[in-house]
C-alpha cells in the first residue's frame, strides 16, 4: 500500500513539478529566453518585456506584454502591448496541438520606407544551414480556433511610392471551424481619403491544412467608391479553384486614383459586375457587365500573368458606346495630370530657329517608334464590337474589329466598320523587324470602302456640305521603316476610289470652271442649286514613296476636272496639275491649268502669268470648299461621254455604289 | 456665319478674276484616248474581280496595242492570276507584266483559336 502511495506521489511529482516550476518561473527571464529564440529563428530583433505562463488549468495561458519587433534596416516594425494565447490541453492530447484563442491588443504595425529604400519590414538574413531540399520537414501548424485583434493600428508611410495610410484594425471570430467566420475590419485614411474594408473568411484552418476550400466575402469603400466580392478558393498557393463574384461602383475615379497613387483616367461613373475564376494558368473574368457613363460593355477577358508579356484574350461588346464622353474624360485626365518628369530644357536661339525651319519644311514625324512600349504591354487577342456609337465629327455607326498582339507583331483586322451609311473592311499588320530593340517595322495595310455617304462625312466633320455621293474603293500598301517619315518614304502600293450618284455645289463648279458670269449671278442670288457628279475616280500608285496619279477624274454636268502629277513622300514635294474643263459655252469661260508644287508643308500654287488670281481661286476652292473632291481632279472623256471608269468599275469597287 | 464668310471669300475671288482678265492657256494634261480608257477600265474590273483588294496595288496602262501591268502583289500566284485576268478581257493586245512580288513578313495572325465568346 505504501509502495502504491509512493509511486503515485512520484508520478504526480514528475508531472506536476514541471508545471509548477513553469508556473513560477520569473516572467522577465522567460521573456528574455523567448525573445532570443525568436530573434534567432526569424531574423527580426524581438524584445518581449514579460511572459506570464499559467499552467494550472486545462486551458493554460501564455500572456506576453510589451512586445517590440524591429527589422534590420529601420526600427519600429511592430509593437504590441498584450498578447494572450490560450491552449486547449484536452483537445491537444487527442492529436495536434490546439490553440483555443489568440488575442492581440493595443499595438501598431508600421510599414515605413525611406527614399533610400530602407524599411522597417526587412529582417536580417538568416544563416543558411545547407539542408538538402528533400530533408525539409513540413511544418505542422497548430490548430487555431479563434483570433482576436483589437485596437491595433496599421501605418504605411512610403517615401518611395508616396503612400500614406493610417488604419485601425479590429478582427474577431473563429478560424478553425468551416461554417464560422473570422471577420476583420479596417477603417482609416489612405492617402487622404477615408477608407473602410471588411473581410470575412471561413475555413482558414482548412485551407492551411489543404483539406477544404476557403470561403470569403468582403467590401472596400474608398470615398464614394465601393468594391464588393464574395467567393471561394481551393488552394491559397496556386489560387486553384478561385471563384469570386466582384461588383464595383466607382462614382469618382479621381478618389480611386488618389487612394491607389496610380494615375487613372477620370472616367464617368462606372458600375461593374463580373465573375473571376481561375483556370490555371489563366484568370478568367466572365460575364462582364459594365456601365461607364453612357456606354455599356459586356464580354469576357482571359488573362495569363505567367507569360512575358502577359497574355490577354478578350471578347468585348460595347453598345451603346459614347466615345465622345470617354475621350473627354481621358482628355480632362491628361489636362489634370500633365506629363511628369520631363525636364524642360532651354533651347538656344539657333536650335529654336532650326526646329522652326524643320517644322516648316516637313510634315511627317521623324521620331523613332517606341515599339517596346507597344509590344511589351501584352500579347493575345481582342475581339471588340461596338454598336450605337456616338462620336463627334465622325459618322461611325458600328464596328467589329479584332486585334492580335504578339511580342513582335500587331495585327488589326477591320472585320466590319459601318461608316457613313457604308462599310469599311480591311486589315493592318505591323511586324517588328530586327528584334529585339530595333525601331524598324514592316507594315501592310489594306482597306475596302463601300458605299460611303460623302455628304454625311462632310456634314459630320463640319466641312462645307457642298458635295455628296456614294464613295467606294480599295487601298493596299506595304512599307517599312522606323518612323512615320521613313514609312512614307518606303511606301509601295496603290489605291483607287470611285464616287458616283453624287452632287456638288453649283457655285463651286462654275467658279472652278471660271464661268464667271454665271458664278456672279449665283453669288448675287444665292441658291441651294446643286449639280450632279456623274463620276469621280482616283487611281493612285506608289513606288518607294513616289505616289503617281494615274487617273484623277471628277465628271460633273457643268465641268470635268482632271489631274496628273506626283507626290514624293520621301522629300514631301508636290508636283500636281489640276485642270477644270467647263462643258457649257460661256463668254468668259476658259480652261486653265493649275499647278501645285512646293512641299506638303508649304505648297506653291501657280498658273500662267495671265491668270494668277484664278489659280489662287481654284487652289483656295480646293481647300475651302470641297477638299475631298478637289483632291480628285477629273478627266474628260470624249467630249462629255460617260467616263468608262465609272461604268466599268462602279459595280466592282463597292457593292451598291 | 460660315456661309457668310464663304460668300465674302467667293466674291473676292470672283472680283479678282474679273480684274485679272481671262485668257486661254495651253492644256497640259493629255486626255486618255476613249478606247484605251475603256480597255483600261475593263482590265481594272477584271483585276478587282480576280484579286479583290490586291488589285489596288496594280497599275494598268494601255497604249495603242500594248498593255502594261505594273505595281505589286504579295505572291507569285497573284502575278499569274493578274495576267490571266487582264488577258481575258483584252484579247488582241500585247501584255507586258512588270508586277513585282512584295516580300513581306506580314502574314495574318487569324484565325485565333483562343477567343472567348460573349455570353450576352
Amino acid at each position: 500500500m505504501r509502495h502504491i502511495r509512493n509511486t503515485i506521489l512520484i508520478i504526480l511529482c514528475v508531472v506536476m513539478l514541471p508545471i509548477v516550476i513553469v508556473r513560477f518561473l520569473p516572467e522577465h527571464w522567460v521573456a528574455t529566453q523567448v525573445s532570443r529564440l525568436l530573434t534567432d529563428m526569424t531574423g527580426y530583433n524581438v524584445d518581449i518585456d514579460a511572459i506570464g505562463i499559467n499552467t494550472l488549468s486545462f486551458h493554460p495561458t501564455v500572456k506576453a506584454s510589451q512586445i517590440v519587433v524591429n527589422g534590420s534596416q529601420l526600427e519600429g516594425f511592430l509593437s504590441l502591448a498584450h498578447v494572450l494565447i490560450t491552449l486547449d490541453i484536452p483537445a491537444s492530447l487527442k492529436g495536434a496541438l490546439t490553440v483555443d484563442r489568440i488575442e492581440l491588443a493595443e499595438g501598431e504595425v508600421k510599414f515605413l520606407r525611406e527614399a533610400n529604400g530602407n524599411n522597417t519590414w526587412t529582417g536580417a538574413e538568416l544563416p543558411s544551414k545547407d539542408v538538402p531540399s528533400d530533408k525539409f520537414e513540413k511544418i505542422e501548424l497548430p490548430t487555431l480556433r479563434s483570433l482576436t485583434v483589437s485596437d491595433v493600428g496599421i501605418l504605411v508611410v512610403d517615401e518611395v511610392s508616396g503612400h500614406d495610410v493610417d488604419l485601425d484594425l479590429a478582427a474577431d471570430g473563429s478560424v478553425g471551424v468551416t461554417d464560422e467566420q473570422w471577420t476583420a475590419k479596417a477603417t482609416g485614411n489612405a492617402n487622404g481619403t477615408p477608407v473602410e474594408g471588411i473581410l470575412s473568411l471561413a475555413g482558414i484552418q482548412e485551407i492551411v491544412a489543404g483539406s477544404d476550400s476557403l470561403k470569403f466575402n468582403g467590401s472596400l469603400a474608398a470615398g464614394v467608391n465601393n468594391i464588393k466580392l464574395d467567393g471561394g478558393i481551393d488552394d491559397a498557393n496556386t489560387l486553384d479553384g478561385l471563384n469570386a463574384n466582384i461588383s464595383l461602383t466607382l462614382d469618382d475615379w479621381q478618389t480611386l486614383s488618389s487612394v491607389s497613387k496610380i494615375d487613372l483616367p477620370a472616367l464617368p461613373a462606372t458600375q461593374l459586375a463580373t465573375r473571376l475564376t481561375r483556370e490555371a494558368p489563366q484568370f478568367l473574368l466572365s460575364n462582364i457587365d459594365m456601365v461607364v457613363g453612357n456606354s455599356s460593355v459586356n464580354g469576357d477577358v482571359r488573362v495569363d500573368l505567367s507569360t512575358t508579356p502577359i497574355s490577354v484574350y478578350s471578347n468585348i461588346l460595347a453598345a451603346p458606346l459614347d466615345i465622345d464622353q470617354l475621350m473627354q474624360s481621358l482628355y480632362s485626365s491628361e489636362a489634370a495630370n500633365p506629363v511628369k518628369n520631363e525636364p524642360i530644357e532651354k533651347q538656344s536661339a539657333d536650335e529654336a530657329g532650326n526646329e522652326s525651319t524643320n517644322e516648316e519644311d516637313t510634315l511627317l514625324p521623324e521620331e523613332q517608334f517606341a515599339l517596346q512600349e507597344v509590344f511589351n504591354i501584352a500579347q493575345g487577342a481582342f475581339d471588340i464590337r461596338a454598336d450605337e456609337i456616338s462620336i463627334e465629327n465622325l459618322p461611325f455607326d458600328a464596328f467589329d474589329i479584332s486585334i492580335a498582339m504578339d511580342p513582335d507583331k500587331l495585327d488589326v483586322e477591320f472585320k466590319q466598320v459601318e461608316l457613313a451609311d457604308g462599310a469599311v473592311k480591311g486589315s493592318m499588320i505591323v511586324v517588328q523587324a530586327g528584334k529585339p530593340t530595333s525601331s524598324n517595322v514592316e507594315l501592310q495595310a489594306e482597306l475596302e470602302l463601300s458605299a460611303l455617304n460623302v455628304a454625311r462625312i462632310l456634314r459630320e466633320a463640319d466641312l462645307p456640305n457642298d458635295a455628296g455621293g456614294k464613295l467606294g474603293g480599295k487601298l493596299k500598301y506595304w512599307s517599312k521603316g522606323s518612323s512615320v517619315a521613313e514609312l512614307a518614304a518606303e511606301l509601295d502600293g496603290g489605291m483607287f476610289l470611285l464616287m458616283a450618284g453624287g452632287f456638288i455645289d453649283l457655285n463651286m463648279v462654275e467658279i472652278a470652271g471660271l464661268d464667271l458670269f454665271q458664278a456672279m449671278g449665283d453669288l448675287i442670288t444665292p441658291s441651294d442649286e446643286q449639280t450632279a457628279v456623274r463620276c469621280a475616280y482616283l487611281d493612285l500608285h506608289t513606288k518607294k514613296g513616289l505616289s503617281t496619279i494615274n487617273n484623277l477624274i471628277i465628271d460633273t454636268v457643268d465641268t470635268v476636272f482632271l489631274a496628273e502629277g506626283r507626290v514624293d513622300l520621301s522629300n514631301e514635294t508636290l508636283d500636281i496639275v489640276l485642270e477644270p474643263h467647263p462643258k457649257d459655252v460661256s463668254l468668259l469661260a476658259s480652261r486653265t491649268s493649275v499647278s501645285i508644287g512646293g512641299t506638303m508643308a508649304n505648297p506653291d500654287f501657280g498658273v500662267g502669268a495671265a491668270l494668277p488670281v484664278r489659280a489662287v481661286a481654284i487652289a483656295l476652292l480646293s481647300q475651302l470648299a470641297t477638299p475631298a473632291l478637289a483632291l480628285l481632279p477629273l478627266i474628260e472623256i470624249g467630249g462629255g461621254q460617260p467616263a468608262p471608269y465609272c461604268n466599268a468599275l462602279g459595280g466592282a469597287l463597292s457593292d451598291g455604289l | 456665319m460660315v456661309c457668310k464668310k464663304r460668300r465674302v471669300l467667293v466674291c473676292g475671288l470672283v472680283s479678282g478674276l474679273l480684274l485679272s482678265g481671262c485668257g486661254n492657256l495651253t492644256q497640259r494634261i493629255e486626255q486618255t484616248e476613249p478606247t484605251a480608257a475603256f480597255v483600261e477600265a475593263q482590265i481594272k474590273r477584271a483585276l478587282i474581280d480576280a484579286l479583290g483588294v490586291d488589285a489596288a496595288a496594280i497599275q494598268v496602262k494601255v497604249e495603242e496595242e500594248q498593255i502594261t501591268l505594273d505595281g505589286f502583289v504579295d505572291s507569285k500566284d497573284k502575278i499569274a492570276t493578274a495576267t490571266r485576268a487582264a488577258s481575258s478581257v483584252a484579247q488582241g493586245y500585247q501584255l507586258e507584266n512588270r508586277l513585282l512580288v512584295r516580300e513581306s513578313n506580314t502574314q495574318s495572325s487569324y484565325p485565333i483559336p483562343n477567343i472567348l465568346y460573349v455570353n450576352t
